[in-house]
């Protein structure tokens, strides 16, 4: 084919096969251990099911089957969007506002938690005499202008 | 021993762990969850049929393999289209 040893095909298609088995065990071990109590993890298992969609099209190409390889191609993501899509929009309770009305009191409450904990963290640094000396500058800054404005005549308006 | 057969016994074996592995998908009750697990088994069942096709020389195989792979993918979608409108 193309001029290539047939060996060397032969190697490839190999290669690729296993390449391809190797990835869905390590995809079928994540799937497995993956903790079911975590939130959004059915978009976890979407996501890491994606390895396998890989691994099955360069199997079908190794395989000498490019048809079955460009079918899967692009149905795929539209099977793994469309799963997502029903999900959110059917079971999914954490995210969905529609399905879950609190979750945006919620959201709020969180928001809340963390501006009170940025304040806490915010009146536990201390300033420096740095900063202080800094206003001091800015201060002395303004007057200067100020008073160069008064010399001038000039209101500073034009 | 073959190298290219190696390969092709070594995918259907990480085939039958996914398989297994799917059909522990398959049992969560929720039925997105069923649904995610149905694809993928009908992935790895199209791609041992061909595999075992390739192996054994038997053309048929790949006639069934395809029709299983369009319409399971199909039939996939076209359900989650409905799950999202059903709610």
């Amino acid at each position: 084919m193309f001029g290539i040893d047939s060996g060397i095909i032969i190697l490839i298609q190999s290669i690729l096969l296993i390449i391809s088995a190797l990835l869905i065990i390590i995809a079928s071990v994540g799937v497995l251990r993956i903790d079911g109590n975590l939130d959004n993890v059915v978009y976890a298992r979407i996501h890491i099911l994606g390895i396998v969609d890989v691994a099955g099209i360069i199997a079908f190409l190794a395989l000498g089957q490019p048809l079955f390889a460009l079918i899967y191609l692009f149905l795929a993501p539209l099977l793994a969007h469309a799963l997502a899509n029903a999900y959110f929009h059917g079971e999914d309770t954490h995210n969905n506002p529609v399905l879950n009305p609190n979750i945006e009191e919620t959201i709020l409450e969180d928001a809340l938690d963390e501006d009170e904990a940025f304040e806490l963290i915010s009146e536990e640094v201390p300033i420096g005499d740095e900063a202080d000396s800094q206003e001091d500058l800015d201060s002395s800054e303004d007057s200067s202008i100020d008073e160069s404005l008064e010399e001038s005549g000039d209101d500073g308006n034009d | 021993m073959d190298i290219l057969l190696f390969g092709e016994y070594f995918l259907i074996i990480a085939l039958i762990v996914f398989s297994f592995a799917t059909l522990r998908i398959i049992t969560y009750k929720s039925t997105s969850m069923g649904l995610i697990g149905t694809s993928s088994f009908t992935l790895a069942l199209t791609l041992l049929l061909l595999t075992v096709g390739t192996i054994h020389n038997i053309g048929f195989f790949k006639d069934i393999a395809l029709a299983l792979l369009l319409l399971g993918i199909v039939g996939t979608i076209a359900y989650a289209a409905v799950m999202r409108r059903a709610k």
